[in-house]
């Protein structure tokens, strides 16, 4: 093998291994692991299954919001989502029928939003502005509609 | 190819040198792998 | 008669081309490049539909056509040019196919072509709208579940043929390397017999008895995994098919030597045992499996890029010694020495230089978190057209313009090689143009697999639509890439000239260092390989099991 490769190969696997220890920094000491919430619930009886029961926004503290959503063929409950510039706000969420996606543009909530199981994720949102919120898993027909927006005042 | 033969000594010498582009094109391609990386890594810092 | 037949026969076998192995291949590439005109056309649609500029007619869904457009493409176009071609190779450096072997490329050639009629009515029917992921509980209609798993099957017969072929072969040259062709060959189809294991059973066992009604519900983070075992091993191993063309022909084409033989084969190594893990990065941000089961499978994921970043060495040092060979100067001269005429060589280059950005954003997008910015947006899209739509599609067509004459008696003219060219810069391009505005908006938020929409004239989405025409444009230059080609392939097969066009296969280095043998041992990369797929897969397969939730019942919601 010649030197260059050598030196090559060295520094290439530097660099991947390097991208894993920031990553995993990132992810295990600063708290930014992508939403990975294990836990379960029977996809026909969401209705039925608190939290979901009662799906909406509610202050839980000081700028501190938690928002329980159902998603389903083509929409996103509680439509409209309002609230005040700087608050911490905590999504709970599940998927009444197929597998849907959960993103909100320039934000980074992205997520997978499946039937059968509960995901969360948390979003500060420092700047006011109207934020759109839409379903990145084809869904079925209407799925292109499939939409919603933060409001952050 | 016979030329290759009779001047072998001198290509054995050449080798030494001739894998300095190659280095240098990976190199790059290294570069540009860890520039992607900070700006997505940004992009996801900014977002945060 | 008899004695006629002989003499062409064995003047055909000098020419290391046997007829009936022709014939089989040049099927395969037929099917394979009419799959790439209807692909191609589909996709049209779908340019033009995000760019703003048509509104698809009521009997015909954007989501029907995508579904059509993944199935033309990223399965028939791609599998059938990868048999066909491997058999071709399997033919030349092994000295023809067995008679048994060629018997069972048909069937597996019949089968693969039921099951694609058995998937295609429903779609046109509008009952399979489900794309080519199928994730349930969207339930398309039965019948296209079990054409895929007809195609899985031919696909199975076709990889056994190809071993019975490569045993044969080892039993009468004993204690001999593999030629490297045969050698890539065999890393494919031991790939996709192994990667497609597990969408064989999402199909066979979970999906058809539920589309059918015999169970009520699917454990559907369970099929959702399965899928994936397999979906990333597929593109995968289209790039494996792609690479054997970069270490193997290429430096054929440029007038250069193969680079080391035992590294080339460690590349071809390593990319199976690696391989079949990678798929679960497309789960990173799937609720239901924890996060350090995630960051095993990122560093499982990223280990794949390390033979990519060996070939991406190897690939710059055969091209360096040629050119320095050939006259090259200074520190970059090599690079002017380059064949950069011949379409042999362009096509592939241009391939393998858009692995390096394609290569690089599967690099960052599959690092954890990093995916929370991309996933699901048309950056992904963007990425996979930059790494199947340019760089093992772009390497398949150099493929195409030296085989499809070779196995057809004819050969590639100055005047079709001058078209090559121009259709590769067309194709090269109109991808770029489509790439890069689709990774761009797709860092703002456009979200994949969604047809042409404002979300209600939202001032985020409006804003994506100046990068959506643009990649609508590059869709348009496309479809004219697509004509190209497919009228080049069709040219070279029945109407070129007649004669003898060359296989290019490069020989090793003349100091070149023996390789040895245990390169050859694929029982211990085997299992080696089943070790690694368990050390990913048992742990979180086994959790989706027991602690599953209540299943899902099928839903049809197009």
């Amino acid at each position: 093998m010649h030197r260059f490769e050598k030196i090559w190969l060295i520094l290439s696997s530097a660099l991947i291994i390097g991208f894993m220890l920031v990553t995993g920094y990132q992810a295990f000491a600063l708290g930014m692991a992508p939403p990975s919430h294990q836990e379960i619930l029977d996809p026909q009886k969401v209705d039925e299954t608190a939290p979901f029961d009662n799906p909406g926004v509610k202050k839980i503290g000081e700028n501190e919001y938690e928002v329980v959503m159902t998603l389903q063929i083509f929409s996103f409950t509680p439509a409209e989502i309002e609230v005040p510039a700087g608050s911490t706000v905590h999504f709970i969420m599940t998927s009444k029928d197929v597998v849907h996606g959960f993103q909100v543009a320039g934000t980074n909530l992205n997520t997978m939003v499946m039937p059968g199981y509960i995901q969360k994720a948390t979003q500060k949102f420092d700047k006011p502005g109207e934020y759109l919120v839409l379903c990145n898993e084809y869904c079925g027909a209407g799925h292109q509609f499939m939409s919603t927006t933060i409001t952050v005042k | 190819m016979s030329v290759d033969k009779i001047n072998d000594q001198k290509l054995t010498h050449d080798e030494e040198h001739t894998e300095k582009g190659a280095f240098v094109s990976v190199l790059l391609v290294g570069g540009f792998i860890a520039i992607l990386y900070v700006i997505i890594f940004w992009v996801f810092m900014a977002r945060v | 008669m008899a004695i006629a037949q002989s003499t062409k026969h064995k003047i055909n076998k000098s020419f290391g081309l046997q007829l009936e192995d022709a014939r089989l291949s040049k099927t395969y590439f037929i099917v394979s490049f009419t799959a790439l005109l209807f692909g191609g056309l589909l996709g049209l649609l779908q340019g033009l539909n995000r760019a703003g500029w048509l509104t698809l007619p009521s009997w015909l869904n954007y989501y029907q056509v995508l579904t059509a457009h993944g199935l033309f493409l990223v399965v028939v176009f791609t599998a059938f040019f990868t048999i066909g071609y491997f058999y071709a190779g399997l033919s030349h450096t092994l000295g023809g196919l067995l008679p048994k072997v060629r018997i069972m490329g048909w069937i597996g050639f019949s089968l693969k072509i039921i099951g694609f009629i058995f998937a295609v009515v429903p779609i046109l029917q509008n009952k399979a709208s489900v794309l080519y992921t199928f994730y349930p509980p969207m339930a398309a209609a039965p019948s296209f579940y079990i054409g895929l798993a007809l195609i899985v099957v031919g696909i199975w017969i076709c990889a056994f043929g190809a071993f019975i072929n490569v045993a044969h072969w080892r039993k009468a040259h004993k204690g001999e390397h593999l030629p490297i062709l045969a050698f890539f060959a065999t890393g494919v189809f031991v790939l996709l017999f192994f990667g497609s294991i597990p969408v064989a059973v999402e199909v066979i066992v979970l999906i058809i008895p539920w589309s059918f009604g015999w169970v009520d519900t699917i454990n559907v983070m369970l099929s959702r995994t399965l899928f994936w075992a397999f979906g990333h091993t597929l593109v995968n191993i289209w790039y494996l098919t792609a690479v054997s063309a970069w270490y193997v022909i290429v430096p054929k084409v440029i007038g250069g030597r193969r680079f080391s033989d035992l590294l080339t084969r460690i590349v071809v190594i390593l990319l199976v045992i690696l391989n079949i893990t990678g798929g679960f990065h497309h789960q990173i941000v799937d609720p239901g499996i924890s996060f350090p089961v995630k960051f095993m499978h990122v560093f499982m994921s990223l280990s794949i890029g390390f033979p990519s970043l060996m070939t991406a060495y190897a690939m710059f040092s055969v091209f360096e010694k040629t050119g320095r060979r050939k006259g090259g100067k200074g520190l970059f001269g090599w690079f002017k020495e380059l064949p950069w005429g011949d379409v042999r060589f362009l096509a592939p280059m241009i391939a393998m230089i858009a692995f390096i950005p394609a290569g690089a954003g599967g690099i960052v997008q599959t690092t954890n978190q990093l995916d929370q910015v991309v996933h699901n947006t048309m950056w992904i899209v963007g990425h996979f057209h930059l790494t199947i739509g340019m760089s093992v599609v772009l390497t398949f067509f150099g493929i195409s313009y030296w085989l499809v004459p070779y196995i057809s008696g004819r050969v590639l003219t100055p005047k079709m090689n001058k078209f090559g060219v121009a259709q590769t810069i067309v194709w090269t391009i109109a991808m770029s143009l489509m790439a890069i505005s689709m990774h761009v908006v797709g860092l703002f938020g456009s979200p994949r697999r969604t047809s042409f929409t404002t979300y209600g004239d939202n001032v985020t989405a409006l804003g994506w639509n100046p990068y959506l025409v643009i990649a609508g444009v590059g869709a348009t230059l496309l479809v004219v890439g697509v004509i190209m080609q497919v009228w080049a392939v069709f040219h070279l097969m029945f109407r070129a000239p007649k004669g003898e066009e060359e296989f290019p296969i490069a020989e090793e280095e003349e100091n070149a260092t023996k390789t040895p043998y245990w390169t050859e041992r694929w029982t211990r990369w085997i299992v080696l390989m089943l070790i690694i797929v368990g050390m990913a897969y048992i742990i979180p397969l086994v959790d989706f099991i027991t602690n599953a939730p209540p299943g899902s019942p099928p839903f049809k919601t197009w």
